[in-house]
């Protein structure tokens, strides 16, 4: 209790609590607002929408800052490892770009190997996809064989040579008979001149992907 | 004190627990759930999916994991009730409790001075008394204007005193011991509510309420006690949000404050953890209140069904009741019962009255 000539001050617990509530509260949002100004960094972000499998070029990115807790861990930041790279799913304007949005970086000799060529998906079981160890970014040889009939015991095959994995996407978060059979969806990269021969071939026949060592 | 004997009561158990300890428990983990989850970055949908890709015995384990948790926190809450009413009537033993003990205290010993009319119209009577000497042996013609002045402030002082005094008198009797027990008053409003309905039955009839309720509980009325009992209850749930939301606020703060969280976040857990505390604890003010006032009401009623219990012949005057207590509390304490009693035998007496 203080007495300050006429006024007579008594301060109980609850005028102590609460103040030492709103000095508690201030510090602490005080600390966390300079926290969080010096936990900024630039980063490259889109800056409009991109679709899936859309090469991106360095026109459609451009520098933010961003508080580092809205930026993924697994983010990629910097433009040289953004740009000329294929996007994987759709990537929403003004957002951090992750590794999983991204096709895997490509060589000179894969960017010619998907000069005009043109994305094909198809079903593909655990077996044809080596057992989840076939990769995007993989290259292998393609054999559609037909089913053997008494009319022709040898069918021709038809073979598509260093075809390009771009993304292997799997179906468990479906619900779907397919998500039960643990198929996947191999999304190829096929010369655009042989994509009406591939999509006749693949119809009930047989495909077999095979990777060279 | 009073509390011990109710816990006997075991018939509303189960819906006391719940609505007191089990869901407040619940709301409280699932709260803190969702705030640690958002003030460490994770993204509570990608959460929620992971969880559902999950094995469903690992599900099933986690829930009951969890159920546990809270089971286990609503019958620590539930059965620490006394111990957290007596943290908020200032009972503490924690580092500093006792600076902060003086600290209330102070503050409401100087309430209570304000609410003691008595004194203060005694203190202005005497300088009424003086002044009016001062006024009759002055000889100084200029001076007593000032003089007289003075006296007319005190005679209004005291019709203001005269004014308050009902309001005073209320006040005093709901939220504070008797002034004469300045001494004992507690540093927080709740203490000095139930610190009065302890003192109570002492001023009013020199009885010893702490040795006499367990004793005088067994004579209360089914429907005396049902009414304590909700009033209790309802002062341990109210007690129990203020000191779970006060929990969350502090838990909260520190682990945001370590997550490096958004400062709105930290606000709005901090000071609306505190705020939930302040309203649950002004809530359990009105409760105590209404406890207390059943305390009083068990003391003035059923007091003479303790001592025909004793069989005893109720005191016929005030002052001869003030004296039975004493003997009464003089027998249980020192197991001398007073020579000049004689017990009466009720089954007697009926049926006297039945032959008549």
């Amino acid at each position: 209790m203080t007495k300050l000539g006429y006024l007579n001050l008594s301060f109980s617990l609850g005028h102590l609590f609460l103040l030492s509530n709103l000095i508690l509260g201030s510090l602490g949002f005080v600390y966390l607002q300079q926290t969080e100004a010096l936990s900024q960094l630039k980063v490259w972000v889109p800056s409009r929408d991109l679709p899936p499998y859309t090469l991106i070029k360095s026109t459609d990115l451009i520098e933010k800052t961003l508080l580092s807790r809205n930026i993924p861990s697994e983010s990629v930041r910097e433009l040289i490892k953004i740009s000329d790279r294929y996007t994987v799913s759709t990537i929403t304007k003004d957002k951090p770009i992750t590794k999983k949005q991204l096709s895997p970086e490509l060589t000179l000799d894969q960017k010619k190997l998907l000069q005009n060529t043109v994305l094909i998906g198809i079903l593909a079981t655990p077996d044809m996809i080596l057992g989840g160890n076939l990769q995007a970014g993989d290259q292998v040889d393609i054999l559609i064989v037909l089913e053997a009939t008494e009319k022709q015991p040898n069918p021709p095959s038809i073979q598509f040579d260093n075809t390009f994995i771009f993304d292997i996407r799997s179906n468990e978060t479906d619900s779907t008979a397919i998500a039960k059979s643990s198929e996947s969806v191999v999304v190829l990269a096929i010369p655009a001149d042989r994509r009406a021969e591939f999509s006749r071939s693949i119809s009930a026949r047989k495909i077999m992907l095979s990777r060279k060592f | 004190m009073f509390s011990e004997v109710l816990k006997e009561v075991t018939g509303i158990f189960d819906r006391r627990f719940l609505l007191n300890a089990f869901f407040p428990c619940l709301i409280f983990w699932g709260l803190l759930g969702v705030v640690g989850v958002i003030g460490g970055g994770w993204e509570p949908l990608k959460l929620l999916q992971a969880w559902n890709q999950q094995d469903g015995i690992l599900k099933a384990l986690e829930i009951i994991g969890l159920i546990a948790i809270v089971v286990f926190s609503a019958s620590v809450l539930f059965n620490q009730s006394n111990n957290i009413l007596r943290f908020y009537e200032g009972y503490w033993s924690f580092p500093l409790g006792r600076q902060f003990f003086r600290i209330g205290k102070a503050h409401h010993q100087t309430c209570l001075k304000e609410l003691d009319i008595k004194s203060q119209m005694q203190i202005l009577a005497e300088k009424m008394q003086q002044k009016g000497v001062e006024l009759s042996t002055n000889q100084e013609p200029k001076k007593k204007p000032f003089l007289q002045e003075e006296m007319n402030g005190l005679v209004a002082q005291e019709k203001r005193l005269q004014q308050q005094q009902f309001t005073s008198q209320e006040k005093n009797y709901r939220y504070y011991p008797q002034p004469r027990h300045s001494d004992e008053v507690m540093p927080t409003r709740l203490g000095n509510i139930l610190k009065n309905s302890e003192k109570y039955p002492g001023d009013r009839y020199n009885i010893d309420a702490v040795l006499v309720w367990s004793r005088l509980y067994h004579v209360l009325p089914n429907r005396y006690i049902l009414i304590i009992t909700e009033v209790r209850s309802a002062l341990d749930f109210a007690l129990a949000i203020a000191t779970l939301s006060g929990l969350f606020g502090f838990i909260t703060g520190v682990w945001l404050l370590i997550a490096k969280a958004p400062g709105w976040l930290y606000l709005l857990c901090f000071w609306g953890g505190t705020l939930v505390a302040g309203v649950a604890y002004q809530s359990a003010i009105g409760n105590a209140a209404a406890y207390a006032e059943q305390i009083k009401v068990g003391f003035d009623l059923y007091r003479h069904e303790l001592i025909k219990q004793f069989r005893l012949q109720p005191a016929q005057k005030p002052d001869g009741e003030a004296k039975q207590w004493q003997e009464i509390q003089q027998l249980l304490y020192g197991g001398q019962a007073p020579s000049t009693w004689i017990y009466i035998d009720p089954d007697a007496k009926k049926e006297e009255a039945s032959n008549d």
